[in-house]
């Protein structure tokens, strides 16, 4: 084999070996190509210049890679993009801690409707055997590895995204600046609007609707069947969620400029569903009024209406409990998120 | 870089030097490659401005460091092109393929907010040095009669520039630079 043959096999070899070491992001994104050609090209000027300037020998290209370094410590350098933090770069945390919330979000939603599976049917689906701890445990480990990994390979988040994505983000950027929107600090992004005035407004209508129905009870076959103590109760949802259609409403028309405007409307709503929690517990607290309606074979279509068998009424407060603990939730976020749009003060023009 | 000349050294020197001992060589080493890291930004950036419009590729750019530096600050070949690649990413750097006399390279061109950053960096690394530097009873002067650094981020900014506020924090620097130019 002559020499030019032999030095362009080591040089082939050794950027094969650095193609195989490089990250995967790099791959996807074909940016690998440039890269290698970069090397290659920088291979062949360090063994000419080692030459002094005549043609590049078999020894020249030895010590041009060599110093060029292992492919190893060539791809090492590639993966050391993101900003450390712990063992997870800053660039990926937020969607590490995104990825947390979801995965926690459905294990625990997951682990709700195995408990209700289980006293509605005892027996039937019993989710519980996966002890809610363990899970969310595991779900935390799996996370947490996935992300470590994919700091130490060096990944950032728009490796995730197409480039007709990231020219999309880019032209919102350049768009928010143009028009004075808030852009996060952190991210550089838009800031996403506190409330979409379009769907508030919508809402409010359609809550105003059930509502109504709720009070007037227009419906002459349930009027005439439910218990009254029941339509009663009825009638004071009908009058919570008409408060909270009126707030909703007033979300909506404030839109995003009015900042004080949306946390007081929040603390409002807080207040709100802290208040509905007396509702709560009475419907809770009087499962004897509550009517079941049915149709059955013997029944040849026609609906019949029977009290709550009692063996069921420990299921119906179960409900109701978790009901009332999902509203302290949401009154608790509402409040929390009345206190963080305060940023938005700061950042709106 | 430096130490790693000298390790390879140590035997024909004295093997029983300080710098024979793994300990000494650890530290020594992550201290130097810890400044070369920082700086590495900073020289790289200076070297392909002075090409301007024209650009300089890769190879070019670390023999031109190396000279430069009188041979002292020497980037690691493999670390380069990763850095070259964060710059552009950043925006501080573009890149134009070129073929000259047969050979296909990427010719790395200072953006405008390159230039900027790179001021601001350039500004405080010179504050700083010469901050620093009498703690080693080394004294440098700056450029004074060329070069304003804005008192508040240590953006360094031509004294011939007409613009009357600093382009990084927005310091009025306009009775700075008339005062200076009226004592010259």
């Amino acid at each position: 084999m002559s020499s030019e043959k032999n030095m362009q096999r080591l040089v082939k070899d050794y950027i094969k070996q650095v193609k195989e070491k490089l990250p995967e992001w790099m791959k996807e994104k074909k940016e690998h190509k440039e890269v290698l050609r970069e090397l290659e090209e920088h291979i062949w000027d360090k063994a000419e210049d080692l030459s002094e300037a005549r043609e590049p020998t078999e020894q020249t290209v030895r010590q041009a890679i060599w110093e060029l370094g292992t492919p190893k410590e060539i791809a090492r350098e590639y993966k050391r993009r993101g900003t450390p933090k712990l063992y997870i770069t800053e660039e990926l945390w937020p969607y590490y801690t995104k990825a947390l919330m979801v995965v926690f979000a459905i294990i625990f939603i997951l682990h709700v409707i195995g408990f209700v599976f289980s006293i509605l049917f005892s027996g039937i689906w019993d989710l519980q055997v996966f002890n809610v701890f363990t899970s969310i445990l595991a779900g935390f480990a799996v996370v947490t590895v996935i992300f470590t990994a994919l700091s130490m390979e060096g990944y950032l988040p728009e490796d995730f995204k197409s480039e007709s994505q990231l020219k999309k983000e880019k032209k919102a950027i350049e768009k928010a600046k143009a028009e004075g929107k808030p852009i996060h600090p952190k991210t550089g992004k838009p800031m996403k609007p506190i409330v979409k005035p379009g769907e508030k407004i919508a809402g409010a209508i359609f809550s105003f609707v059930v509502a109504v129905i709720l009070i007037l009870m227009p419906i002459p076959f349930l009027k005439e069947n439910l218990h009254p103590g029941f339509l009663q109760l009825l009638q004071i949802a009908g009058l919570f969620i008409i408060a909270d259609a009126v707030i909703t409403l007033m979300r909506g028309v404030l839109g995003n400029d009015n900042i004080t405007g949306q946390q007081v409307a929040l603390v409002l709503m807080a207040v709100l569903k802290f208040a509905s929690l007396l509702l709560f517990f009475l419907f809770w607290s009087q499962p004897e009024i509550v009517r079941i309606i049915y149709v059955n074979e013997a029944s040849e279509g026609q609906f019949i209406v029977a009290p709550l068998g009692t063996e069921f009424y420990p299921a119906y407060q179960n409900i109701w409990l978790l009901v009332m603990v999902i509203q302290i939730i949401s009154a608790c976020y509402d409040i929390y998120k009345s206190g963080n749009i305060s940023k938005y003060k700061q950042l709106i023009k | 870089m430096v130490i790693k000349k000298l390790i390879k050294r140590v035997k024909e020197l004295n093997p029983e030097a300080l710098i024979a001992s793994q300990k000494f060589r650890d530290i020594a080493e992550k201290f130097e490659s810890e400044i070369v890291r920082g700086l590495g930004k900073l020289t790289v950036l200076s070297v392909i401005r002075q090409f301007e419009e024209q650009g300089a590729y890769g190879y070019k750019i670390l023999k031109v460091l190396k000279k430069q530096t009188k041979d002292t600050l020497v980037i690691d070949e493999g670390t380069l092109y990763p850095l070259l690649r964060k710059l552009k990413r950043d925006g501080l750097l573009t890149s134009e393929e070129k073929v000259v006399k047969g050979r296909r390279r990427n010719y790395y061109i200072i953006t405008e907010e390159g230039e900027q950053i790179f001021n601001h960096m350039a500004g405080v690394f010179t504050k700083m040095t010469e901050a620093v530097l009498p703690l080693f009873d080394v004294s440098v002067s700056l450029k004074l009669e060329k070069f304003y650094y804005c008192p508040m981020c240590a953006n360094k900014i031509d004294i011939e520039q007409d613009e009357r506020f600093c382009s990084v924090c927005g310091y009025n620097k306009y009775d700075d630079i008339k005062n200076r130019r009226e004592t010259k």
